[in-house]
């Protein structure tokens, strides 16, 4: 079985080399073929494992007969499979060994010996199993291998000659004169015939045979337009090469003699070969003219970049010509224009190197002549010169004046920058020292010329000559401003009044010669000094003057505060603290300013807190005394005298804190006057009794609140009259005064709405109280006789109105109740007698004449005198019939 | 102690109908007036009937009344246009609806009906017969109990011929029915014009701006109340009617105030006398038929002053002459006489009946009846006196005229033709001769057959 397995594995390996030698010659196998070859390695390993592992198993194993039988079982299975594999590979090949050996005439002629071997070889029989036939398969596959590899190898030679002879034709035509190349596709598409078959090979020989004929068919037509065409270009070349020459290029006549000899060459009869020979020599020359034109060309753009190097110009400065757009492309007509072109650029140049060399030399020629700004005592000369010069000179010595001039232009200009530099510095030192050292004033908001690098440098010394100025006008303003200052804080020591100037005297005087100090100066360092040292002089000096002030202002001030005192004048806490305040100032200060804020607060708080409020304690203690006499006054209290002596004292103004003591001690005296503040009991005593009448009146109208206040006002009255201030008496009174007054309104007040409301009442509680109001106000003085005195009560109503006396009007207050009470029991009655009166006057027509009404008034009148024996009752019906008549007739006539 | 009180007072109470639009309206404007709307004491309730469904409505509106306390009966919804005939039938057909309602608005146990309405109306003039005759079948035979039906009925405008036909024919029938014990117990008459000139007199010496703001007529300036109230059937226009419709605003309340006076002496009330006893029943049994009522309200009687025959004497005359509801002639005589005076105690004393019988003499004829009443009460600032006189029969002028107008319009369409007669049957669904009959009565009543 091991044998058999072996003998397996040897056709399988034969089957492997067939196969591989089969594809050499075919190129391909079916797709079957290499899955069945798959298969069977895969089943022969397999058979191959189960041999090992039956191997090592025990004979007796069960195992080992499973594996035996799987190996004996698969045995012939793969057999089956290499015999498949053996025909596959046997019935191609067979198919193609016919097919060569029909074409064998033809493969002869590529080689003899392999194609004699080739028709000398017999395909083995494939009847029988695989396996026995595969040892004469493989034999024979070598052999036609060997043969087959040979042949085609030869024809690939052979076909690969023409194909390349083929396209080198193609394309000569076409530089010349152009081809269709659909007339010759194998030969200008392939490229190479690597890969192909013997069977491809030849039919591809026969097309490039058939390709080849036809190109060469058209080589006449060919060799005359090459003939054109290459002298066309031969002419064109010596064309560019006299161009080049009048560029001042250097190119070697021998070139031109050898194009002019190619041109004779050209001969009507001259074949295609000789023709390619000439065209060869034509592209040698062209070559050789271009390297000699391109070295020229690099060498010209080193030595104008050299020469501008040379003068430190860069290739980008704003003033030079940009580069110009150059080919690149390498061939001579380029070449020639990019050199003429190089040389056009080179002239630019220089032109715009002569006009900026001028400009500057211009500029720098201005300034010298302005003579605003100090030069090199040469540089009018060395302008002068170079102008001479840079007008004719060359690009090479150009760029060296050019240098030299920016050399000029680069070292005034430095200067004048440090000029206007020690200008601004200078400019900075006035600003800071004006922020410094001065406190009231600004400079103002001037803006300084402004150094600009787009400035020329004629232009920056005119704005140097500008600035110049600004920085002297800034120091003017700067010196005036400190005087200012100056007199400025003079004029504040000058605010304090002169009693108490006398101090600052000496401070007066320093700043006063140090403004006449200042005046002349004229440099900003003499300011500066000056301003410096009274910064720090008047300081100390102001210092000393608070010193002094302090010590006179509390001399005075103990001296009157002793006074007041004795007079039991509480000093206020007010003043208190501003003693404390003004005691506790110290002269120290930290600048000058701060030194006279500190006198002025000083002066003021002892002029205003102290002196001032003082004062005011005067001015209220006057007024306080004025108010008590004009309160005596209006008690009735006879005040003359008081208030003449009080208007002396108001007169004399006190002048000094002294002056206000004395004020004091006058008005004490004014007031504690015995005559006068028994005066003012006596009318207390009266408000006392007028208004306890008046509590009674209100008690009786509920007015409970007013009530209760008044009790309590009088209450106090007895005990407050007994004391012997006399503003304890007269506070009294004048509460007094106040409650009479306020209840002298309540009372009219009272009346007012008891008025009112017994109005309404009698409104209210009658039915025809319009028609009595009418009949009174018709016959007032009758019926105030005959029904009711009303005009009586009307009277009282007067007398209360006019009342001014509180007594007075609480007595006729009283009657005017009693006199309504009876009024309204009245009117009650009187409207009950007025319903009777529809009957008396049922039968009047106001629209009947007046003789007629007033018949029938008169009728009317009869009849109620006929029936009421009562006067009042029937006086009164019979003028309110005609009251009621009269008003039925106004209404109809309007 | 309430209970005391309402006790007897439910017993006699009464239940007031207004029968078409006039009566309808005297309801209404009464309860307008009324404070929250509150009928008189011892009125228990109240219904307006009407034929025609846009009056129904009007009314409703016009004085907030509520939908149960109206009632539209008959066929057409549109009323009777005059034609007592339909207004007669209209309500026979209805008697159940009635009925019915009446019963929702608990008018059982009630001791009478007050009846509002316009004698010249159809839908009233007709009605109110048929309305009587339906509640004495309720009452008198199926409860058999006595029921006091009082008539309140309005007469026409002068020279309305037409509505004079209606009242003739309606008094005629009224009376007639009262024969068979089937008609209505009172009748009273009111006249819209006389109470007007009332309302207008009594305001004279007042200020008064209803009519200025109604209508802008001054009231002092008014002489003829005809040229200011308008016949309202008679081809009226809308200005008329306004003015109208102003006037009955004014007088229209009168009617139930009226009524509550009547009912007064009847109510119980703390602090209060009657002498002698009375209530509905005398009016009925100790009055003529027809009657005009006289108000004078709140009289002026000032004993203090002296003389009070005289104070008395006025009075009287005040109130007949001046406060009755039908003018009155001042030498009527009236067949019977029945007088209220009710005050405080101070002034209403037995003794001035001498004197009150004596002033009312020029107004009787010889060998009437004069019925006294006196109602005094202790609290006299809330009881004004009020002095309600009821002349039975007495001589009314505008029922001469109306008298008149009626004779002069069967006239007109008596005669041989029978197009022109067909006016009868057509108008008022009568026939000449009926109407000469209500003719003859009303004339034989009030002694005027010499017409």
């Amino acid at each position: 079985m091991a044998e058999s397995l072996e003998e397996l594995r040897k056709s399988v390996s034969l089957l492997k080399e067939v196969g591989m030698k089969t594809r050499n010659i075919l190129g391909t196998l079916p797709a079957e073929v290499d899955t069945l070859l798959d298969d069977i390695e895969r089943e022969l390993v397999s058979l191959e494992e189960f041999n090992r592992e039956a191997k090592t198993t025990w004979a007796l194993h069960p195992r080992k007969r499973r594996l035996e039988k799987q190996i004996k079982s698969g045995t012939p299975k793969i057999n089956e499979r290499i015999s498949q594999a053996v025909h596959l590979h046997a019935e191609p090949l067979r198919l193609h060994f016919e097919e060569l050996l029909k074409l064998q005439d033809e493969i002869l002629t590529f080689d003899v010996k392999q194609g004699r071997k080739l028709s000398s070889l017999a395909f083995p029989s494939t009847e029988g199993e695989g396996a026995q036939i595969l040892p004469d398969l493989a034999r024979f596959v070598s052999n036609f291998e060997t043969a087959y590899v040979a042949i085609r190898e030869a024809m690939i030679r052979q076909v690969a000659e023409l194909l390349e002879q083929n396209r080198a034709l193609i394309k000569t035509y076409d530089r010349f004169v152009g081809i269709d190349k659909s007339d010759v596709p194998i030969s200008a598409e392939r490229e190479s015939v690597a890969g192909f078959n013997i069977t491809e090979l030849l039919k591809v020989r026969k097309l490039l045979r058939e390709e080849h004929d036809y190109l060469t068919s058209r080589r006449g037509e060919i060799v005359k337009t090459m003939q054109l065409k290459l002298r066309s270009s031969i002419e064109s070349t010596l064309s560019l090469l006299e161009t080049a020459r009048s560029l001042k290029l250097k190119v070697s006549t021998t070139i031109s003699t050898q194009l002019k000899g190619l041109l004779k060459n050209i001969t009507k009869d001259i074949n295609l070969t000789n023709l390619l020979g000439l065209v060869q020599q034509y592209d040698g020359q062209l070559a050789k003219a271009s390297s000699e034109v391109r070295r020229q060309l690099l060498g010209f753009e080193h030595d104008l970049n050299g020469i501008l190097a040379s003068g430190g110009i860069s290739l980008d400065v704003s003033f030079l010509p940009s580069q110009p757009e150059l080919s690149q492309d390498d061939n001579l007509a380029s070449l020639i224009t990019r050199y003429e072109r190089l040389q056009t650029h080179q002239t630019n140049i220089e032109t715009a190197l002569r006009r900026e060399t001028m400009r500057i030399l211009d500029d720098l020629e201005r300034v010298v002549k302005g003579k605003e700004f100090s030069v090199t005592p040469e540089l009018a000369q060395s302008v002068k010169r170079a102008k001479q010069k840079a007008r004719r000179e060359k690009l090479k010595s150009l760029v060296v004046t050019y240098s030299e001039v920016s050399t000029w232009y680069r070292d005034e200009h430095g200067k004048l920058l440090s000029e206007i530099q020690v200008l601004e510095d200078l400019l900075s030192r006035v600003s800071d020292a004006a922020d410094t050292l001065l406190d009231k004033t600004a400079l103002g908001s001037e803006l300084p010329p402004i150094r600009s690098v787009d400035l020329s440098f004629s232009e920056m010394v005119k704005a140097y000559v500008k600035l110049q100025k600004y920085v002297q006008r800034r120091i003017d303003l700067f010196r005036k401003a400190w005087e200012r200052e100056l007199n400025a804080l003079l004029a504040e020591i000058q605010i304090i009044k002169p009693a108490y100037r006398e101090s600052f005297k000496a401070m007066e005087d320093f700043l006063q010669t140090t403004i006449a100090k200042l005046r002349p100066s004229t440099t900003f360092e003499e300011i500066e000094v000056i301003a410096r040292e009274v910064r720090g002089d008047a300081l100390y000096k102001a210092q000393d003057s608070i010193e002094q002030l302090k010590y006179r202002l509390d001399l005075k001030l103990r001296l009157t505060l002793s006074r007041l005192t004795k007079l039991n004048l509480t000093i206020p806490p007010e003043i208190q603290e501003a003693i404390q305040e003004l005691a506790a100032i110290t002269p120290a200060s930290e600048t000058y300013e701060e030194a006279i804020r500190k006198a002025q607060s000083i002066v003021e708080l002892f002029e205003l807190r102290i002196v001032g409020h003082l004062n005011q304690i005067l001015k209220e203690e006057v007024r306080a005394v004025s108010d008590l006499i004009a309160v005596s006054n209006t008690l009735g209290i006879n005040t003359k005298i008081y208030a003449k002596k009080l208007i002396q004292l108001q007169e004399k103004l006190p002048a000094t804190i002294s002056d206000i003591a004395d004020r004091f001690d006058e008005l004490q005296l004014l007031i504690t006057s015995p005559k006068f503040l028994s005066q003012i009991r006596n009318k207390g005593d009266e408000l006392w009794r007028t208004l306890s009448e008046a509590t009674t009146l209100l008690e009786r109208y509920g007015s409970v609140k007013i009530v209760e206040n008044l009790r309590s006002l009088l209450a106090k009255v007895p005990e407050q009259l007994g004391t012997d201030s006399i503003h304890s008496i007269l506070e009294i009174c004048l509460a007094l005064i106040e409650a009479q007054d306020s209840v002298l309104d309540i009372i009219r007040n009272l009346e007012r709405k008891t008025h009112t409301a017994f109005e309404e009442s009698l409104e209210t509680s009658t039915e025809y109280y319009s028609t009595i109001q009418r009949v009174f106000q018709t016959r007032s003085k009758e019926f105030s006789e005959i029904i009711f005195p009303l005009d009586a009560l009307e009277e009282l109503r007067q007398r209360f109105s006019n009342a001014d006396s509180l007594s007075e009007a609480i007595d006729i207050f009283s009657s005017i109740r009693r006199m309504e009470a009876q009024w309204m029991e009245k009117t009650l009655e009187i409207d009950k007698w007025h319903k009777a009166l529809r009957v008396f006057l049922a039968d009047y027509n106001p629209s009947a004449s007046k003789t007629e009404r007033n018949r029938q008034l008169d009728e009317i009148e009869r009849r109620i005198q006929e029936t009421y024996s009562r006067e009042d009752t029937a006086s009164y019906l019979a003028w309110a019939a005609r009251e009621l008549a009269a008003v039925m007739e106004k209404r109809r006539s309007s | 102690m309430n209970e005391e009180i309402d006790e007897p007072s439910r017993a006699a109470e009464v239940f007031a109908i207004g029968i078409g639009e006039c009566g309808s309206n005297l309801v209404g404007a009464y309860l307008k007036q009324a404070r929250e709307q509150r009928l008189p004491p011892r009125i228990r309730g109240y219904l307006c009937l009407n034929t025609n469904r846009t009056d129904i409505q009007k009314l409703r509106q016009k004085y907030g009344i509520p939908k149960e306390n109206t009632l539209l009966y008959g066929e057409s919804e549109i009323g009777c246009g005059g034609n007592f005939t339909d207004g007669y039938y209209y309500a026979i057909k209805s008697k159940e609806i009635i009925i019915e309602q009446l019963k929702e608005l608990g008018y059982e146990g009630v001791s009478g009906f007050v009846i509002f309405t316009s004698t010249g109306g159809g839908t009233g003039c007709g009605g109110t017969p048929a309305l009587i005759e339906i509640l004495k079948e309720r009452f008198q035979e199926q409860e058999k109990r006595r029921v006091f039906t009082y008539v309140f009925g309005i007469l026409p405008f002068k020279d309305q011929s037409s509505e004079a036909v209606n009242t003739v024919w309606a008094l005629s029938t009224l009376l007639r029915a009262q024969l068979e014990d089937r008609g209505a117990d009172l009748v009273c008459l009111l006249s819209n014009r006389a109470m007007l000139r009332r309302v207008l007199a009594w305001r004279k010496g007042e200020v008064s701006d209803f009519l200025q703001r109604q209508l802008s007529i001054d009231f002092a300036k008014i002489t003829d109340v005809e040229s200011l109230v308008p016949s309202t059937t008679d081809g009226a226009d809308a200005v008329s009617k306004a003015q109208e419709s102003a006037f009955v605003e004014l007088v229209n309340p009168l009617a139930l105030r009226f009524v509550e006076q009547m009912l007064s002496p009847g109510v119980v009330e703390p602090g209060k006398d009657v002498f002698p006893t009375s209530d509905l029943a005398d009016y009925a049994r100790k009055l003529d038929p027809i009657v005009v009522p006289c108000l004078y309200s709140d009289v002026g009687l000032i004993p203090s002053a002296g003389n009070i025959p005289q104070q008395l004497r006025n009075m009287v005359k005040y109130a007949v002459e001046h406060c009755s509801f039908a003018e009155v002639d001042k030498d009527t005589t009236a067949s019977s006489i029945y007088y209220t005076f009710s005050g405080a105690r101070e002034f209403i004393r037995a003794e001035y009946d001498p004197h009150i019988k004596e002033a009312l003499r020029p107004y009787l004829a010889p060998g009437a009846a004069v019925t006294p009443c006196f109602v005094s009460y202790e609290d006299s600032d809330a009881n004004p006196i009020d002095f309600v006189v009821l002349l039975g029969l007495p001589k009314i002028p505008e029922i001469k005229d109306i008298i008149t107008s009626a004779t002069q319009l069967v006239d007109l369409h008596a005669g041989p033709s029978p197009l022109r007669r067909g006016w009868f049957r057509k108008s008022k669904g009568s026939s000449e001769e009926e109407l000469r009959t209500a003719i003859q009565d009303v004339a034989e009543l009030f002694g005027l057959l010499q017409l």
